[in-house]
């Protein structure tokens, strides 16, 4: 059984994806480790918690990590989750007990026990993973692969005209993690919106998707849709029309059952370190051979660009239920 | 009647432009201004006048423009049009001469004496931008500029992020957007896809027998060549024509979106990208008028109609 | 006026005068040596540990030695640089067998361990790239409540000496140092407009030869070794002796002259990465979180390393 590591700056969707992946029985995930982004850490480390308690399994470690990004300021999405990242729901304490142990060391402990290679999804910005990597570098051969949710093509965006949320909270972190020749699998952005624009390919969920969710009157649907009202109203005021988007639960789908995958491609990404108009975009060649500044171009990120959006929901009916 | 200055880096799909721009009756070509950027303005500038006598209609005068970028080093694309711009199919000396004036100073008289003159531009804006720097005030008679360039959701175009008549000189680009005059965008993603030349559109140019149908497709065979290297694709993507095309009949605009534009000029790996405010993050003013869809169909007959 | 010593941690990329500076330290009354942490700078993390663990042996110096980031936070990390230093970083000495062992913990973790449990605030002097201490200021930013002050080797207020721009230690990860540079703390600098005065003539060697301890006949090796190189390079008579002015600036602050500025590190990938942008004049009304030293005492310099190396006596 693949081993795992989820990285979260648990918010509404991310806690949506927490579930997915305790409750498949495919996946084993050895810990959670927190990061800052959607929420503060403090937070994204309590909504960590309180995402196992709904997932109703066997406790999973949670590490906290970092609390900011390496360079640049802290930003967050509070507008888009809640104050409390979870659409302020008021919901009790979680009884379980984060670790002592700072996520990085966590992370570096972990690898180098391991004997076979672990899979790291990553649901929030790269601090974490890349600090990780920076402090052990003999970690590095020991992660199979990375699934992010993160990025945009071009064209697309959302936290600026050109770059992601995800890279936008720390772009010289994601540039640590694009460089290190790690097998990665990307999710941007605009895939878990509109798609490849083909109906099929539409993972977002409308009303009555919604209160098919809710209708399975279990715990865990409760919270999921309730936490995610805010995430709810603001993608319906983005878009004008009701839908949820759920970015960090497809890249859940992506990971765990890839068969949902309807298209992908390879390319070259690089992220963006100095704009200043295109600070933190990733930046995504598919050509190959030698660019116009005499840069060689070799592919090092597999870009998801469709997933089956009956597919995907039928997995997050399945963990919810 | 409309009028315009088509300032051009005249390789094959600027000739093919330059051709239905002259011979469309709703416009008038005042002057065509030649730059740097497919390839030398020596080589611009014959090819300017070899379309131009090919045309068969009336000759605007034509003028030698800045032969580089404002800033950075030029580079050319003589590995997408041929050393010649023309697929390497070696047409005879033109006749027709070159202005002495400097292309600048022209479109600067041009746009002091005329009331309603446009620019069209299907290279890099160097010239245009040139004339800006030096006389703002008499570039703000200019009526608009309708500039093929740029991408929109199209990667690739020249490097990852931008389209290659901006990459060229986008301090050039740059300038123009910050100019306060009317643009219009045409983006590189509009030549292909529904509007792209293929074998069986080729094989309909050939079978006109005609001196232009055969120059449509013999002039762009390098063009074919670079076309199935890059996108594996047999076909001619003619993306100046898709800009005269837009402005010789507006109605050929299924979709267009007025946008607030920018443009990054520091980035090495972004330079040339446009940048584009769809979601009104800055609480600007649109400034460009973004073309995002054509009728293919409609573009493809104003093609053949300027080939016979 | 407390008695108490100033405690500190040395993170450094030995080489010869971080050597001299760990020799400084480590004796000296007014000072608590806590540690010493390696960051890769001259030469590999290796070379440069064992390098530090050399140093500790033969002077017998009894504290822990811990090995810290191997690369830079951003940038590549130069390549090794043997014209100064030499194929080990540290030639010149020849050192006994290597009995010391690095210590188990990393130096960013010590660097933390170290100001969370001490009752007394801990100076960090950083004479190498700064990787270790920005990683540990990110890593837990609560070390920043128990940090007295950073005096670090590095920068310039006037032309680098690896780029026109920047001086070597920022240059090499300039990420790091832009991090020192915004953390809050009191930051003083000694960068090369000091140290380049303080240049260690033939004539200072044969001085502190007479003293003939280990102490002196380490300073000797290593500083023949390195006039030797510099002059090859630079064409310096004597070599500038860098590092060693941190721990004379916390021995005697009277010695060198700070100005207190807005300075920062320019990240921003152009001709000028990596310089040391210090707001002399005062035209911006940025904050000012710098103490640059702008002069230096240099004969009141050498007394204090004659004292110090007379302590090993």
């Amino acid at each position: 059984m693949p081993k795992y590591l989820i990285d979260t700056d648990t918010a509404s969707d991310d806690a949506i994806a927490l579930i997915m992946a305790l409750r498949d029985p495919s996946c084993e995930v050895l810990a959670i480790t927190t990061v800052f982004g959607n929420v503060d850490i403090e937070t994204a480390t309590k909504n960590a918690l309180l995402s196992i308690e709904m997932a109703e399994v066997l406790p999973v470690p949670v590490y906290q990590g970092m609390d900011r990004p390496i360079l640049r300021p802290r930003i967050d999405a509070l507008d888009i989750h809640g104050q409390d990242g979870l659409s302020q729901q008021n919901y009790p304490n979680p009884s379980l007990k984060k670790e002592a142990e700072h996520a990085l060391n966590a992370i570096i402990r972990i690898l180098r026990q391991e004997k076979e290679p672990i899979r790291i999804i990553c649901l929030g910005p790269l601090t974490n993973i890349a600090l990780a990597l920076r402090k052990a570098p003999d970690i590095q051969t020991k992660i199979q692969d990375i699934t992010l949710m993160g990025g945009a093509q071009l064209g697309y965006a959302g936290y600026t005209e050109v770059a992601e949320f995800n890279i936008f909270c720390d772009p010289e972190a994601a540039a640590i993690v694009f460089n290190s020749g790690i097998p990665l699998t990307m999710i941007p952005l605009e895939v878990c919106s509109i798609g490849n624009g083909k109906v099929e390919a539409i993972t977002s969920l409308n009303a009555k998707e919604i209160a098919a969710l809710r209708a399975l009157h279990t715990q865990r649907a409760q919270f999921a849709m309730n936490s995610t009202q805010t995430l709810y109203a603001f993608c319906s005021k983005l878009t004008g029309f009701k839908n949820l988007q759920l970015p960090d639960p497809t890249a859940i789908t992506v990971a765990l059952r890839p068969q949902g995958i309807l298209s992908s491609y390879t390319a070259y990404v690089q992220v963006d370190l100095v704009g200043p108009l295109t600070y933190g975009q990733t930046v995504i060649n598919v050509r190959g051979g030698t660019a116009l500044d005499g840069q060689v171009i070799r592919h090092n990120v597999k870009i998801i660009s469709a997933i089956d959006g009956a597919f995907f929901k039928a997995h997050l009916t399945e963990s919810l239920s | 009647m409309r009028t315009y200055i088509i300032d051009t880096d005249t390789a094959s799909d600027d000739a093919v432009a330059l051709i239905l721009a002259l011979r469309h009756k709703e416009i008038t070509v005042l002057a065509i201004t030649c730059t740097a950027g497919n390839l030398s303005i020596a080589k611009t500038t014959r090819n300017a006048r070899i379309a131009t006598e090919l045309a068969q209609t009336y000759h605007p005068p034509i003028y030698a423009g800045v032969d580089r970028p404002l800033i950075r080093v030029l580079s050319v694309g003589e590995h997408v049009h041929g050393k010649d711009g023309l697929g390497d199919m070696n047409y005879p000396e033109p006749s027709l001469q070159l202005e002495d004036e400097h292309a600048v100073d022209a479109i600067l008289r041009f746009a002091r004496t005329h009331q309603d003159v446009g620019i069209i531009t299907l290279g890099p804006l160097t010239n245009v931008a040139m004339a800006i720097l030096e006389d703002p005030k008499a570039m703000s008679n200019i009526t608009e500029i309708i500039a093929m360039g740029g991408q929109y959701r199209m990667p690739n175009g020249c490097t990852a992020n931008a389209e290659f008549n901006i990459w060229v000189d986008a301090e050039a680009a740059k300038i123009v957007l910050e100019s306060g005059i009317h643009i219009t965008l045409v983006p590189l993603d509009l030549c292909y896809g529904e509007t792209e030349i293929t074998k069986a559109d080729r094989d309909h140019l050939k079978s006109f027998k005609t001196v232009r149908g055969d120059f449509f497709v013999d002039c762009n065979r390098r063009l074919i060549e670079y076309n199935q290297r890059s996108y594996d694709k047999d076909i001619i993507s003619l993306p100046d024509p898709t800009c005269v095309a837009v402005v010789l009949e507006p109605s050929i605009v299924l979709h267009s979106i007025d946008v607030y534009t920018r443009i990054e000029v520091k980035s090495p790996l972004s330079y040339g990208e446009l940048i584009y405010d769809f979601d009104g993050l800055q609480g600007q003013k649109p400034n460009v008028r973004l073309i995002t869809e054509i009728d293919a169909l409609r573009f493809k007959e104003m093609i053949f109609e300027a080939a016979k | 006026m407390s008695e108490q010593r100033r405690r500190l941690i040395i993170d450094c990329d030995p080489g010869h005068d971080d050597a001299i500076a760990i020799m400084m330290a480590a004796r000296h009354p007014k000072l608590e040596l806590l540690g010493i942490t390696t960051a890769r700078g001259n030469q590999t993390i290796e070379k440069i540990t064992k390098n530090a663990l050399d140093v500790c042996q033969v002077l017998d110096i009894h504290v822990p030695v811990c090995m810290g980031m191997t690369r830079p936070l951003m940038a590549e990390p130069r390549l090794v640089e043997a014209r100064i230093h030499g194929e080990t970083g540290l030639d010149g000495p020849k050192f006994a067998p290597l009995t010391r062992k690095v210590d188990a913990r990393h130096a960013v973790d010590f660097i933390i361990e170290s100001c969370l449990t001490s009752d007394q605030p801990i100076t960090l002097c950083p004479t190498g790239p700064m990787t270790n201490i920005a990683m540990a200021i990110r890593k837990e930013p609560r070390i920043l409540d128990k940090i007295e002050a950073i005096v670090f080797m590095g920068g310039s207020y006037q032309h680098g000496n690896v780029t026109p721009a920047a001086e070597f230690n920022i240059i090499a990860d300039a990420e790091a140092a832009a991090i020192v540079f915004t953390c809050g703390r009191p930051v003083v600098m000694m960068g090369l407009d000091i140290t380049r005065q303080v240049l260690c003539y033939p004539s200072i060697i044969e001085r502190m030869a007479k003293i003939d301890n280990k102490a002196s006949h380490l300073f000797c090796d290593l500083m023949t070794f390195f006039n030797k190189t510099q002059k090859a390079v630079f064409g310096w008579d004597g070599g500038p002796l860098h590092d060693p002015t941190t721990i004379a600036y916390l021995i005697d602050p009277s010695l060198i002259t700070t100005k207190l500025m807005f300075a920062e590190v320019d990240i921003t990938h152009g001709q000028s990465y990596g310089r040391t942008n210090c707001d002399i004049f005062g035209l911006s009304d940025a904050q000012k979180n710098v103490h640059v030293a702008m002069k230096i005492d240099v004969e009141g310099f050498w007394n204090t390393v004659e004292t110090c190396i007379r302590l090993y006596s």
